[in-house]
């Protein structure tokens, strides 16, 4: 596939996908039995009974009264460009909130990739070295376990660890590292498993195809042969793997916040799901799903890149 | 070829702890038929004892009711999303293979564009929009999840469907149906049958998320996840109440690893 | 001079086995190892080479110059050539730089290419080549590479597994040419080989393996013109080249069965993998059709049966051209056998139901149970899948089942290329008896010049252009 080729693929799959959201959301509002103006009335207003009268101010404000199709086309070409309107909620515009909030998520997410990544493939490498010893049994045992329970028992329980037993870090207050690193421990622990897995499949994979014999017959020494032959065979699986990670970033994100009570994307949506506030939950699901398949998008440019035939 | 038949041991063992709790949903809340919802205010957060087997929450309700209402709810849900999602992805691939051409490229960009979006965020983004409720949950959940049923028949049966035998059936005279109940079936359904399994675990722990969170699942429910985090900050008074929603997952956990380790491959077609 | 021994040697792996009482090898000298498959070929190979076999279990003595090997050989004395060169070079890197390898690593300071640009011009690869990585390299290309490795290294023997495995005759040809070059560096060549022709090229000495032992071993001549054992007999035999020469088929009026005009056909538009194709087939006689691998000799064969629809030009059956109702009524009468019995299967069900379900039932049960003892097989085997049937049954049950449709038209895809040639001669005689016999008409697809010659009344070839002419043998 030619570079063209793949980001034409790539940027169809993104737009695709952002109507697809976008549509849900708006299709998911307007044909709800109640009215969505006495939601929003509720919503916006709650404490005081929402009456008719001020669905119909509401009604007008936010342009609920047009034909829906023109609605529908005014909230696809919103959304394309960006504006997603303002909070229910708060009002101020969701993209200042989706910054805002998306700053202190990038922080965790990124450290927290890092890490997971750092943590799992020396352990999957040793595992796939010493497969089979008492050494693999347990860090598979461990690391299994780990990817499979919810990760938000993995969060309560590092929050009573270090938190409350150990009182390492802070569950409020300062956003510096000594709140922070709890959160990026629990989001690497979260990926590390999964993909410390992958890349003992890997490793073991590689290192019993007939080339690596062959390599040895042609003089290479033992020291050199994964380095040479393997590292990059092996790479691949995990690279091809990365998507997954990269969607359980999204959950942990969400997840992992909330149980921290940390300000990020994730748990940003989660209050603006409980307010029903509808733009700010479009944005920030939006906001996350484009997070994430602009990873997706760079770890196939990173395969594509490393994998590259020459058309021929 | 591998045949499913001569899968390992522990396949088995992963179906009998999924088939247990299916059995556990299904005969628990009748065999102990104690309302999960009526409060008893006067004994709040009571030990285990003789009136409460596995103690009371902070409400005063029975939690080993609560527990297994909660697992009928989750088995439920999790067993009709995954009836609805191998229903619709098969008859999609069917159609897909059958017509090929446009039709067939446009199903299977669309399957793309759907196993691209992160499941839970559609869920979290419309379940409490549509109303929350168990017929929601099961609706949003098999939106998101039919795509892998989807890419996993279209490929097995492309793969079958382009294989010498069965052209030299079709050269044979022999029936698509025949071809089909023969030839077809019998190597598809093993790979969607512990595919299945593998998802009625993974949308039980999907249902504990959503019910921790406290989106979709409105508050009477009984649920594990909303269970835990109702009681987490009573850890230390009543510990057998938080230690059973979390037992209760840790079973459905170790069902799934048991059964994902071992089953059989398919060759999926990424991409 | 060195010299490679394998003393009271008894090898097994799975259903395998074989003993060695004594074998010995020279430098200078090239000795073929032949024999059926299962006769324990490659067995002996990773013996002497010492390289893990997983599963294989041996005891006895491989020596160097008289004493026992201490360590694997495989490391200095003897270079390996895998059967599947495509499976041992790393699917990653370029050709050149695994190339380079040996001569960082392994190089012989006797020989006299220094560089890999040199040495890969001795075997015929230039140097765009050398960037490509495996993927991007024909089969024959990739088996080049593998002896340019062997060339350079350094061993005093070379041994090599089926080095012609699944090329064609021009492939062939060059790898036989380049074996040749091992004699002058002075090393011993030990070639393992199911194909006489190989043997018949290369061979100084022969060693004939039976089932799990040694046949006849001996100077190439003396072996291949005067064997003394039937395992060699049965070998020689079954080569090709001395397959008996099919009886000359009686003038017949003139019928086409299937008759195609001008056709042209290619997956992509620009590039017709056929172009302007013309050919007829008459009932009663067998047509061959030959050409190097990937030229699209399937292909031609699915548009004779109607699986392919030609980009332009017709195909007719029987004089008319063709429509999805005459096909449908057709159908079952043009038939094809499959290049690998295996995969002709499904696997998951019992022989039997393939009979009984999904074949045509218009011959009659008691022409099964007919063909069957004539070709040797009992009831029995129906009750079994496939994959516990050998290769030679699931072959002959192959035929059977498309014999059963009492074609009038059958494409034969290279039948059983993968198998030995005594499975290949015993398919393409029951169906050349079939065809003389019933007077249908059989196109026989092969890239082995010299089975088509003995075979097929006509032979076709298809060049890499997609062109197809008639070859003459006079």
């Amino acid at each position: 596939m030619t570079l063209a080729a793949l980001l034409a693929r790539k940027a169809l799959l993104i737009l695709t996908i952002t109507l697809l959201v976008a549509s849900c959301s708006f299709w998911a509002v307007h044909l709800l039995p109640e009215n969505i103006a006495m939601q929003i009335a509720a919503a916006r207003f709650s404490g005081t009974e929402p009456n008719q009268q001020l669905a119909e101010v509401v009604s007008q404000s936010y342009g609920l009264d047009r034909p829906i199709l023109v609605q529908y086309a005014d909230w696809l070409a919103g959304t394309l460009t960006l504006d997603f309107g303002v909070s229910l909620v708060t009002g101020r515009d969701v993209v200042h909130d989706i910054a805002h909030h998306g700053q202190n998520s990038l922080r965790t997410v990124f450290w927290g990739f890092i890490a997971g990544v750092a943590l799992a493939i020396p352990t999957g490498y040793v595992c796939a070295r010493f497969a089979g010893s008492h050494l693999d049994t347990v860090l598979t045992v461990f690391s299994a376990a780990i990817s499979t329970i919810p990760s938000f028992l993995v969060a309560i329980v590092m929050v009573q660890l270090f938190v409350v037993e150990l009182g390492l870090a802070t569950l409020s207050g300062t956003s510096g590292w000594a709140r922070l690193w709890v959160l990026v421990l629990t989001i690497a622990l979260s990926i590390s498993g999964l993909l410390s897995r992958v890349v003992r499949t890997a490793v073991i994979d590689v290192r019993l195809q007939p080339f690596m014999l062959h390599a040895l017959i042609r003089g290479v020494p033992e020291r050199e042969l994964f380095w040479r032959h393997g590292l990059k065979n092996a790479l691949r699986p995990v690279l091809n793997y990365l998507p997954v990670v990269f969607m359980f970033l999204i959950y942990d994100v969400i997840v992992i916040e909330t149980v921290f009570n940390y300000h990020g994307l994730g748990w940003a949506l989660i209050n603006a799901v409980k307010a029903l506030d509808v733009p700010l939950m479009q944005g920030l699901v939006l906001a996350l799903v484009l997070f994430y398949l602009c990873c997706t998008t760079l770890s196939d440019l990173l395969t594509w890149r490393i994998y590259r035939r020459k058309a021929s | 070829m591998s045949h499913v038949s001569e899968a390992r041991r522990p396949w088995k063992l992963g179906i009998a702890l999924t088939l247990l709790f299916v059995m556990t949903a299904t005969f628990g809340p009748l065999l102990y038929a104690v309302d999960p919802n009526a409060q008893n205010l006067l004994s709040v957060l009571s030990p285990p004892g003789a009136q409460y087997p596995l103690g009371t929450d902070q409400l005063g309700r029975d939690v080993l009711a609560r527990l297994l209402h909660s697992a009928r709810y989750s088995a439920g849900i999790a067993i009709a999303v995954v009836v609805f999602s191998i229903a619709l992805g098969c008859i999609l691939a069917g159609i897909a293979q059958w017509t090929g051409g446009m039709i067939s490229t446009s199903l299977v960009m669309f399957s793309d564009a759907v196993y691209a979006l992160p499941g839970l965020l559609v869920t979290l983004l419309l379940a409490d929009v549509l109303g929350g409720g168990a017929m929601v949950i099961v609706f949003l959940l098999w939106i998101v999840a039919w795509p892998e049923y989807f890419r996993l028949s279209y490929s097995v049966g492309q793969q079958i469907v382009n294989s010498d035998h069965v052209l030299a059936s079709r050269l044979a005279g022999a029936s698509g149906g025949t071809i089909f109940r023969l030839q077809v079936l019998p190597v598809i359904l093993p790979y969607l049958l512990s595919l299945g399994a593998i998802s009625v675990g993974r949308i039980v722990l999907a249902i504990a998320t959503l019910g921790f969170l406290g989106v979709g699942i409105a508050p009477p429910q009984a649920e594990w996840g909303m269970m835990i985090n109702d009681l987490r900050v009573y850890w230390q008074i009543s510990p057998v109440q938080l230690a059973a929603p979390v037992f209760a997952i840790v079973w459905v956990v170790l069902a799934l690893l048991i059964l994902s380790q071992s089953m059989p491959k398919a060759k999926p077609g990424l991409n | 001079m060195h010299c490679l021994e394998a003393r009271n040697l008894k090898l097994s792996a799975g259903q395998l086995s074989l003993d060695v009482p004594h074998l010995r090898f020279k430098q200078r000298k090239t000795c073929c190892v032949v024999g059926r498959s299962g006769s324990g070929k490659s067995l002996l190979a990773a013996a002497l080479s010492g390289l893990p076999v997983p599963g294989m279990a041996m005891t006895g003595d491989v020596c160097l110059n008289g004493s026992p090997a201490d360590g694997p050989l495989w490391k200095d004395h003897v270079f390996v050539l895998p059967q599947e060169p495509a499976l041992a070079l790393n699917p990653t890197m370029p050709v050149g730089k695994q190339l380079a390898e040996v001569f960082r690593w392994r190089s012989d300071p006797a020989c006299s290419c220094k560089s890999p640009g040199a040495i890969s011009a001795e075997v015929g690869l230039d140097q765009d080549d050398l960037k490509k990585i495996p993927g991007q390299l024909s089969g024959g290309m990739q088996q080049r590479i593998m002896i340019a490795m062997a060339l350079v290294a350094r061993a005093s023997f070379v041994i090599a597994d089926e080095p012609t495995k699944g090329l064609d005759g021009g492939n062939k040809k060059r790898i036989i040419d380049l074996f040749g070059r091992f004699r002058t560096p002075g090393r011993g060549l030990i070639v393992i080989t199911h194909d006489l022709e190989v043997a018949s090229a290369l061979a100084n000495d022969i060693i004939v393996l039976g089932d799990g032992h040694i046949a006849e071993q001996g100077l190439a001549s003396q072996v291949l013109t005067n064997p003394r054992s039937e395992a060699t007999r049965e070998l020689i035999r079954s080569a090709p080249q001395n397959w008996p020469t099919a009886a000359a088929t009686p003038q017949k009026p003139h019928c086409p069965v299937v008759r195609l005009e001008d056709v042209t056909f290619g997956y992509r538009r620009t590039n017709p993998i056929l172009s302007e194709a013309t050919m007829e087939i008459d009932g009663g006689e067998i047509v061959g059709l030959l050409g190097p691998s990937g030229s699209g000799k399937s292909t031609f064969g699915d548009l004779c049966l109607a699986l392919q629809k030609p980009q332009s030009g017709t195909v007719q059956w029987f004089g008319s051209d063709l429509n999805s109702a005459l096909i449908r009524k057709r159908r079952k009468k043009f038939q094809k056998l499959f290049q690998n019995p295996v995969t002709s299967f499904p696997p998951n069900l019992v022989l039997r139901d393939v009979f009984d379900k999904l074949t045509p039932q218009s011959a009659g049960a008691n022409i099964r149970t007919e063909l069957m003892s004539r070709l040797g097989l009992t009831d029995d085997l129906l009750l079994r899948r496939p994959d516990q049937v050998s290769g030679g049954e699931l072959q002959r049950l192959a035929i059977i089942r498309v014999l059963l449709a009492q074609p009038s038209f059958l494409v034969c895809d290279e039948p059983s290329s993968r198998l030995d040639m005594s499975i290949q001669r015993l398919a393409i005689d029951v169906i050349a008896e079939y065809s003389s016999q019933f007077s249908s008409a059989v196109l026989l697809i092969s890239h082995n010049e010299t089975v088509l010659r003995k075979r097929a009344n006509r032979v076709f070839e298809i060049s890499h252009e997609g062109r197809l002419s008639l070859k003459s043998y006079d």
